[in-house]
């Protein structure tokens, strides 16, 4: 996770935690991708993925991590734009399919 | 202060724990979901002063849990401060609507969260004092203890379309700036509210902002307009979007018309039927330089106070 942003030392020990779970985090949206891409269920999975991504944004931001809180943001974004029915899976998962690749890169960075 | 703080990211509820505590705040009870929180209240000793809500959770969300939290009589006044990322922005009139005081951003930013909790200590304070006028009155039978000026903005529990005044000011703060171009404002204003306060009780001029308040909430039904009381016999609706268009004139002749309904109630209080006026719609404007919350509720007031749309007869019971 890139260009980390000056925060409280006391906020410090969180941030090691949150590096810690967001490994996981990342294995879980990369199973989530898989599982649209091969049309398992994948409404469903693009609103977990919107779940997963809209904690790591608040938190990220939080905790100076501002790049991967905006990609996480952007995602999250597209990922309500489609529970409110505003676009469809196809449109809402092509703009979100580069976006998410952009958290992955800043998730594993 | 004691403090709830609502999150699904335990994370979130640790990063507010130590921000909270650096500021002084440091008895915070966190819970990771509506259900846990709800537990929270269940069992706790003592009421908490201050909950703060993760708008987004799985199951039951913020909103939800906000709405049923209000509903119970020992939280229908204690403070509920929303927090919300940029991405839940639409999530924020339904909050307000639930009966949120106030909301927080996310990204966390230390500065703005002193501001917002240094504003829900005084709400607390405030509270506490009311609390303990009303239970003197409650003491005394309803005599005399219940004191307040007419301009106090009042708290008028019951209603579901009404919420504080501070609250009304902070939605109209969380409105963007295109938003805040499409909010409009109309005062409904009690033309007699100084006679009749001269010459009720305390506890009977509640009742009276009561019975208003019943019938502007009947007037307004069609609409999701926010109202809140502002002081000085003075409610203040705010309305977004296309429900701006409302017909001022038929809404002032359905509260009073339902006043006549309490006439009654008044000739034993000896005191006289409200008269209500209703003012004309203010909005933002490239050129009116709002800049705080109240600025349109103000403007809002001294349009009713200025050109009421039509002045009813004065009725006295």
């Amino acid at each position: 996770m890139t260009a980390m942003a000056d925060i409280s030392p006391s906020l410090a020990p969180l941030r090691d935690r949150f590096i810690a779970l967001n490994a996981t985090r990342a294995k879980d949206l990369i199973e989530l991708r898989n599982r649209i891409e091969q049309g398992r269920d994948p409404e469903a999975s693009f609103l977990a993925m919107g779940e997963i991504v809209h904690k790591i944004a608040g938190v990220a931001l939080t905790l100076g991590f501002p790049a991967l809180g905006l990609r996480a943001m952007e995602l999250d974004r597209v990922t309500i734009a489609f529970r409110k029915k505003e676009v469809g899976l196809a449109l809402a998962w092509r703009q979100g399919a580069p976006i998410l690749d952009a958290v992955l890169v800043e998730l594993s960075a | 202060m004691k403090i709830l703080a609502v999150d699904d990211e335990p994370i979130f509820v640790e990063i507010l724990e130590v921000a909270l505590g650096e500021l002084g705040y440091n008895d915070v009870t966190p819970a990771f979901s509506a259900q846990a929180a709800l537990r929270e209240i269940e069992h706790s000793k003592d009421t908490f002063d201050c909950i703060l809500l993760d708008i987004r959770m799985p199951g039951t969300d913020g909103v939800q849990l906000c709405r049923m939290i209000r509903s119970m009589p020992k939280y229908n006044r204690v403070p509920i401060m929303m927090v919300t990322s940029m991405s839940d922005r639409s999530y924020i009139d339904a909050a307000f609507n639930a009966g949120a005081t106030d909301y927080l951003n996310k990204p966390l930013d230390v500065v703005e969260l002193k501001a917002r909790m240094a504003m829900l200590a005084r709400l607390v304070q405030e509270q506490l004092r009311t609390s303990l006028l009303e239970y003197r009155a409650a003491a005394a039978d309803g005599m005399v203890e219940l004191q307040f000026d007419l301009s106090t903005k009042l708290v008028i529990p019951g209603y579901d379309r009404l919420i504080e005044y501070l609250a009304l000011e902070n939605y109209l703060l969380s409105l963007g700036l295109r938003e805040s171009y499409t909010a409009s404002a109309f005062a409904i204003s009690i033309q007699n509210a100084a006679t009749i306060y001269s010459a009720a009780t305390p506890v009977a001029f509640m009742n009276m902002l009561g019975d208003v308040s019943s019938c502007i909430e009947d007037a307004l039904k069609s609409t999701s307009a926010l109202i809140a009381y502002a002081g000085n016999g003075n409610f203040v609706a705010v309305l977004t979007g296309e429900q701006g268009r409302v017909d001022q004139s038929a809404i002032q002749d359905a509260i009073n018309i339902g006043l006549e309904g309490f006439s009654g109630i008044y000739l034993a209080d000896r005191i006289p039927t409200p008269d209500v006026a209703v003012g004309a719609m203010v909005r933002k404007t490239l050129f009116s330089r709002l800049r705080n919350g109240d600025d349109l509720l103000l403007r809002a007031i001294a349009a009713v106070e200025h050109h009421p749309i039509a002045m009813p007869a004065r009725k006295w019971a």
